[in-house]
């Protein structure tokens, strides 16, 4: 029996992943310059929708999450060398040229050609995830037979128990047309009854979206459909379907397996040292963490 | 089982884990539960109960106890002062229901429902001379003139040298239970002592000083600062969060929060988040 029990509800984690992805906002651009060649980007999103659920089998999902790119702009320039013709002397004099061909030059900017794609506000994207806790007991290669705890944290290689988040399915939808679609028809439908029906009363504006907002949603859950076919059948065989989302899996597995969420020695030291005593550090035996469809459990014991 | 039917989130912590912890802190800490003078530190032997450390108390040549001033004989302006040691040598907490030991008659066995008892096991020494080396320590001085006292130091004082510690051991027993205290918003987890009882110790007014005077050290010293402010349990979480832990409210579902039972100390937690 464990002598450390933590549960969190099912109820805590749903609460806590609204609030991190209501709050969680990503901005990025940048440049850079190649010579002939030059390329910029620049990138703002935020979350939005999804649902965080725990399943049984030692499982938690994050389903249909959608990343809303607020700015999505890219360019390609591309710098030809200038070109110049003309400019020689037609009429030359003992003083100097009297007229001169016309100079042209071309391929003078910088750069010449410039290619820019803005998709700012237009392109979702959309993630799926199941992923299981794992726990590790990691005793530092570098480690010799004979050093005590004592020893090994003086050297900075403690044991550590560690908890990986381990991807089992990934599927991401670089571009979630059911939700592009959706906001566009969304927007249109909107403009059109604030632009070209702006002389109806509010109130028969809200009754007109509230006729239209359903079918809108109907149209977003219909286009969606294969995606969710394909997302069930990933995550009732375990298997990450589609190239892209096997290589994502893969990257992730790699990642994953190398960065712990969590970590703490072992043992765990209670009471820090102070004025020449050692630290007091108790042992922490059998830690695991599970899954069920109501909460995460974590257990453990305290070593004799 | 569901664990957090009724809270957000559920903590539990295990007698034989409270247990292995103190045995932990007892070996590897042993100057917080051993006192005595320099010549007891000296010669550990002396102690009424041997110490057993941690290997890494020795390798590190820690000290296996606290040391302090002997202790004076009233009257002698602290011309004599006798070696003395207390050690705490066990201790251990039992949940409802009980069974890690068995509580005194005194104190009603067994162990009532949303209850715990703790027992400790406390000895003292007096490094007592022997009667020819009390015939050895010279007469005390007699107390210099005050205006004198203020500019001479005191010299050391006579301690004789025991060749043992007149020893004794006794029994502690406290039975408690464990509340929230403070007002809403600033609730703490505290324990509280509705019993104490010091086996065989006689005349019976010797006896229930000591469990007055031990009783209120439990009181207003010990527990007080093994106090736990569940309120203050708040973390940020990549600061785009904060999580804010808070008792849940007792209620037919939660009629005991915290609740002692099947031998464990049980939290339920409610969980706020903000951004």
């Amino acid at each position: 029996m464990s002598q450390i029990t933590v549960a969190a509800s099912e109820k805590a984690f749903r609460e806590l992943f609204t609030v991190l992805r209501d709050n969680f906002t990503f901005s990025k651009s940048d440049s850079a310059n190649f010579g002939p060649f030059s390329a910029s980007y620049s990138v703002e999103m935020h979350l939005e929708d999804g649902v965080v659920d725990l399943q049984d089998g030692n499982k938690v999902s994050i389903k249909e999450l959608d990343i809303k790119w607020d700015k999505l702009e890219a360019g390609v320039g591309f710098d030809i060398p200038e070109i110049c013709v003309g400019g020689w002397c037609i009429i030359p004099t003992p003083w100097g040229c009297a007229l001169r061909f016309p100079r042209i030059c071309v391929f003078s900017a910088n750069p010449d050609i410039g290619i820019n794609l803005d998709l700012s506000g237009i392109v979702t994207s959309e993630i799926s995830v199941t992923a299981s806790p794992v726990v590790k007991y990691r005793v530092d290669p570098a480690r010799t037979l004979g050093m005590s705890d004592l020893d090994a944290e003086d050297a900075g290689i403690p044991n550590m128990w560690q908890i990986f988040i381990d991807p089992v399915t990934v599927d991401i939808d670089l571009f979630d047309i059911a939700d592009i679609v959706g906001d566009l028809l969304e927007n249109a439908v909107k403009a059109v009854i604030d632009n070209l029906l702006w002389f109806l009363p509010d109130f028969v504006k809200d009754l007109i979206w509230a006729i239209l907002g359903p079918i809108i949603d109907l149209i977003r859950e219909i286009l969606d459909l294969p995606d969710d076919i394909a997302e069930w059948f990933s995550n009732l065989l375990g298997v990450s379907l589609g190239l892209l989302n096997a290589i994502t899996t893969v990257v992730a597995d790699y990642f994953a397996n190398k960065y712990p969420i969590y970590e703490f020695e072992d043992p765990y030291p209670i009471l820090p040292a102070s004025g020449g005593l050692i630290p007091v550090k108790i042992p922490i035996e059998d830690l695991s963490v599970r899954v069920n469809a109501d909460e995460m459990i974590i257990e453990a014991k305290v070593g004799a | 089982m569901v664990l957090t039917d009724n809270s957000d989130l559920y903590g539990a912590v295990h007698e034989d884990g409270i247990n292995n912890v103190a045995k932990h802190i007892m070996r590897q800490r042993p100057s917080l539960f051993n006192y005595g003078t320099a010549l007891v530190a000296s010669k550990p032997e002396l102690l009424c109960e041997p110490i057993h450390p941690a290997p890494a108390v020795i390798q590190r040549g820690n000290p296996l106890i606290t040391v302090e001033n002997p202790l004076p004989v009233l009257g002698t302006n602290g011309a004599v002062a006798l070696n003395f040691c207390f050690q705490l040598t066990e201790a251990e907490v039992d949940f409802h229901p009980g069974g890690v030991f068995t509580l005194p008659s005194e104190l009603n066995p067994p162990l009532a429902q949303q209850k715990f008892a703790i027992h400790a096991r406390v000895c003292g020494g007096l490094g007592c001379p022997s009667r020819d080396a009390v015939d050895m320590i010279p007469p005390p001085p007699p107390p210099p003139p005050e205006e004198q006292e203020e500019m001479r130091p005191p010299p050391p004082p006579t301690i004789p040298d025991p060749r043992k510690m007149e020893c004794f051991c006794l029994n502690l027993y406290i039975m408690g239970h464990v509340e929230l205290n403070g007002p809403v918003g600033n609730q703490q987890l505290l324990g509280k002592v509705d019993g104490l009882e010091i086996v065989d110790i006689k005349p019976e007014g010797l006896e229930n000083s000591s469990e007055c005077y031990l009783n209120l050290l439990i009181q207003l010293v010990i527990l007080p600062r093994t106090r736990i402010a569940i309120e203050k349990m708040v973390f940020d979480i990549l600061n785009l969060a904060t999580i804010v832990l808070s008792p849940s409210p007792i209620s037919p579902a939660i009629p005991h929060n915290p609740a002692i039972e099947d031998d464990q100390l049980k939290v339920f937690i409610d969980f706020g988040v903000t951004p």
